[in-house]
C-alpha cells in the first residue's frame, strides 16, 4: 500500500491565507507588547523594593544606639580621615575603615576619592544616585551592595564584594564584581578566596594624615546629600584614633558557595591566543563582527563569534551582551569547534552571580553534552548544588 | 540556494522575527505555509478548521521562537511544532473528524479517466479518511505523515517525539486496520488496489 503523492491537497484561497497572515501579524506584535509590558511591573516592584530596603535601612541607623554628632554643614566637597571604630554615612552608604577620602556630591552623583586606606561600605543602591569610589586610576561603583576596597595610595587596589554586586572602571575596560568575588589592579578578576587575607594585611596602609581630636568611642557621622554648592575642600576629621584595634563593622556573610565558586573559576576560558582583550576590546570585537557576521558558516566565522562572546564577557563585563552573543553562536553553529568551550562560557557567565536555577541549567546542559573532563566535574558540582 | 545558504538565510529571518519585524513575520509564514498546509491536510483530510490550526501552527511557531536553537532545520523545527498542534487538535476532537468531499476533481488521481473512476477516486479517500478516524491520535500521525506525507519512518519518529520501533508498529497497525476495512469494503479495496496498481 503506497499513498504517497495520492491524496491531492485542496489549496487554501489567497483570501484565506491572507486573513492567517495578517491575524499572525497582528499576534506577534502583540506578543511583542505584552512581553514589553510585562517588564513595566517588575521595574516598578523592583524600585519599591529598593525604596522600602532604603527606607529600612535609613530606620534601622536612626535607632542605633551609637549617638551621632551633627554633620557638618553640607558642602561639594568634603575631606574625610578616619580609623576603625568610626562609622560615616553618605548618602545612603555606610562607610568604615581606615582610610582617608574626599566626598564630592551632587543631586545624582556622589563620588567617594580615595588618598588611601581601607574602605567598608554598606550601599544601598539609589537608582536616582550613582555612587563611585575612586582609587588612583580606578572607578568603583555600586549597584547595591556590601563591598571593601583597599588602596595603598599609588596604584594597588582591590575591591572585595560579600554582597550584590559593583563595576570597576580602569582605563576604560569595565569589569563587573558579583558577590564573593574580587577585583585588583594586578590579577583582575577573581574569586574573593583566592584573595589572600594576609595579603591584605600588609598592604595595610601609613596611618592616614590628621587624625585629630580622639572622641570617647565610636560614633557616627551623617551627611546628607550636599544642595549648596558653596563650601569647598572642609576637613571633618573623626575618629578614636587611640582605641584598640576592632573587627571590621561590616563582616561578609558566609558564603555557601565559595570553594564551588573558586573551583568554578579555576576552569579557565578558552580564548584564541592572538587576542589580548586588555588593549582595546571594544576594536577587536569590532573586527571580529566583520567575520562573525559575513555570510560564511566557516570555521573562522564561528571562532569570531565565540570570542565576541568571550570579550564582552572579560574584560568588558558585558554579561546579558555575552549571554545575547552566545544564544546567537548556539543558533548559528551548533555543532562548531568551540561549542563547547562556549557551553563553559555560557556556565561562567550564569554562574558568575548566583549558583541559581539558570546557572544549573546551563551546568547541567554542559554535563550532559562534555560528560567527561575537570570542567564536567564542575558542572555536576553545580548541577547538584543545593 | 545551498544548504548552508539557506542555514544562514534562515538564522537570520528568525533574528529578524525576534525584533517583532512585521515583514519578517510575513516571510517566515509565507516561506513555510504550503509545506505546513499540506502535511496538516494529510493528516486530517479536510480543511475543516484548517485555518485556526494553520493559525495555531504558526502562533505557537512564533511564541517559541526563541527557543529554536538551530539543531535542526527551521523546516524541520516548524513541522514539528506543526505536528504537536494537529496531535492536539485530534486528541481533543477525539476521532470524529470532519472530512470534506473533494472538491477539485481534476486534481484527484485518475481524475482525467471516467467520471467512474473520478467517482471512485473520491469516495475511496472518504472512505480511507473513514477509517484513519476510528485511530488513535499517535497513529492516525505516524501513518498519515508516513504513508500519505511521504516522510522517513525515522523523520515521523523524530517529528512525534517517538522511537523509530514505536512509529513502525504505530504504522504497521494502522495498515493492518486500513486493509482489514478494505477487505470488508469493495470501494475503499478497489481504491486501495488501483493505486497499488498505479
Amino acid at each position: 500500500m503506497t499513498l504517497r503523492d495520492r491524496i491531492p491537497v485542496e489549496q487554501l484561497d489567497d483570501e484565506r491565507l491572507t486573513n492567517i497572515e495578517r491575524r499572525l501579524v497582528v499576534g506577534v506584535s502583540e506578543l511583542s507588547m505584552q512581553r514589553a509590558r510585562r517588564g513595566v511591573p517588575a521595574i516598578w516592584l523592583r524600585g519599591a523594593g529598593v525604596l522600602a530596603i532604603a527606607a529600612a535601612a535609613v530606620l534601622g541607623w536612626k535607632l542605633h544606639a551609637v549617638p551621632a554628632i551633627e554633620p557638618p554643614a553640607a558642602a561639594p566637597v568634603q575631606h574625610f580621615a578616619v580609623v576603625d571604630g568610626s562609622r560615616i554615612s553618605v548618602a545612603g552608604a555606610t562607610l568604615a575603615g581606615t582610610a582617608s577620602y574626599d566626598v564630592m556630591r551632587d543631586a545624582q552623583r556622589v563620588v567617594i576619592e580615595m588618598q588611601r586606606g581601607k574602605l567598608e561600605l554598606v550601599v544601598v543602591h539609589d537608582p536616582l544616585r550613582t555612587l563611585v569610589i575612586r582609587a588612583a586610576d580606578t572607578e568603583i561603583e555600586d549597584v547595591g551592595t556590601k563591598f571593601r576596597v583597599d588602596f595603598d595610595g599609588a596604584n594597588e587596589v582591590q575591591v572585595r564584594v560579600t554582597e550584590g554586586e559593583v563595576k570597576v572602571t580602569r582605563h576604560a575596560q569595565i569589569v563587573r564584581v558579583a558577590a564573593g568575588n574580587a577585583w585588583t589592579t594586578d590579577r583582575g578578576l577573581l574569586a574573593l578566596a583566592e584573595l589572600d587575607p594576609v595579603v591584605v594585611a600588609t598592604s595595610e596602609p601609613a596611618p592616614a594624615p590628621a587624625m585629630v581630636p580622639v572622641p570617647e568611642r565610636p560614633h557616627t557621622v551623617e551627611v546628607p546629600i550636599a544642595r549648596a554648592p558653596h563650601h569647598v575642600a572642609e576637613t571633618v576629621p573623626v575618629g578614636p584614633a587611640a582605641l584598640p584595634h576592632r573587627e571590621p563593622v561590616i563582616t561578609a556573610p558566609a558564603d555557601p558557595y565559595v570553594e564551588l565558586r573558586t573551583a568554578i573559576r579555576n576552569v579557565p576560558i578558552e580564548r584564541a591566543p592572538n587576542i589580548d582583550g586588555h588593549t582595546d576590546a571594544a576594536n577587536e570585537i569590532a573586527k571580529l563582527k566583520k567575520l562573525a557576521y559575513s555570510t560564511t558558516v566557516g570555521p573562522e566565522a564561528s571562532q569570531a563569534l565565540y570570542q565576541i562572546a568571550v570579550l564582552l564577557y572579560r574584560p568588558l563585563g558585558q554579561d546579558a551582551e555575552a549571554m545575547h552573543t552566545l544564544d546567537w553562536y548556539f543558533r548559528r553553529f551548533a555543532g562548531g569547534k568551540e561549542m563547547h568551550a562556549a557551553m563553559w562560557l555560557r556556565v561562567r557567565i550564569a554562574c558568575d552571580h548566583s549558583i541559581d536555577e539558570a546557572c544549573r541549567r546551563a551546568a547541567y546542559s554542559y554535563q550532559h553534552d562534555v560528560p567527561t573532563g575537570p570542567a564536567s566535574d564542575v558542572a555536576v558540582r553545580i548541577t547538584n548544588a543545593q | 540556494m545551498t544548504v548552508a545558504t539557506a542555514y544562514v538565510e534562515d538564522v537570520l529571518l528568525v533574528d529578524r522575527c525576534l525584533t517583532g519585524e512585521p515583514a519578517a513575520t510575513r516571510e517566515l509564514f509565507r516561506r513555510h505555509r504550503n509545506r505546513v498546509h499540506a502535511s496538516l491536510f494529510r493528516v486530517l483530510g479536510s480543511n475543516h478548521d484548517m485555518d485556526d490550526l494553520l493559525q495555531e501552527a504558526f502562533s505557537q511557531v512564533f511564541q517559541s521562537l526563541r527557543g529554536w536553537r538551530a539543531e535542526a532545520s527551521l523546516a524541520t523545527w516548524i513541522d514539528r511544532v506543526s505536528v504537536r498542534v494537529a496531535y492536539r487538535y485530534l486528541s481533543q476532537r477525539g476521532r470524529r473528524i470532519q472530512t470534506d468531499p473533494l472538491i477539485d476533481e481534476d486534481s484527484v488521481p485518475g481524475g482525467e479517466g471516467t467520471d467512474d473512476r473520478r467517482q471512485l477516486a473520491r469516495d475511496g479517500v472518504r472512505r480511507l479518511y473513514a477509517v484513519l478516524d476510528e485511530l488513535g491520535a499517535a497513529a492516525r500521525l505516524a501513518f498519515t505523515l508516513h504513508e500519505i506525507d511521504g516522510r522517513p519512518l525515522a523523520e515521523v519518529a523524530d517529528l512525534v517525539g517517538s522511537t523509530v520501533t514505536a512509529t513502525k508498529l504505530r504504522v504497521w497497525r494502522a495498515r493492518g486496520k486500513v486493509e482489514a476495512a478494505a477487505a470488508a469494503d469493495p470501494v475503499l479495496r478497489e481504491f486501495l488496489g488501483a493505486h497499488d496498481a498505479a
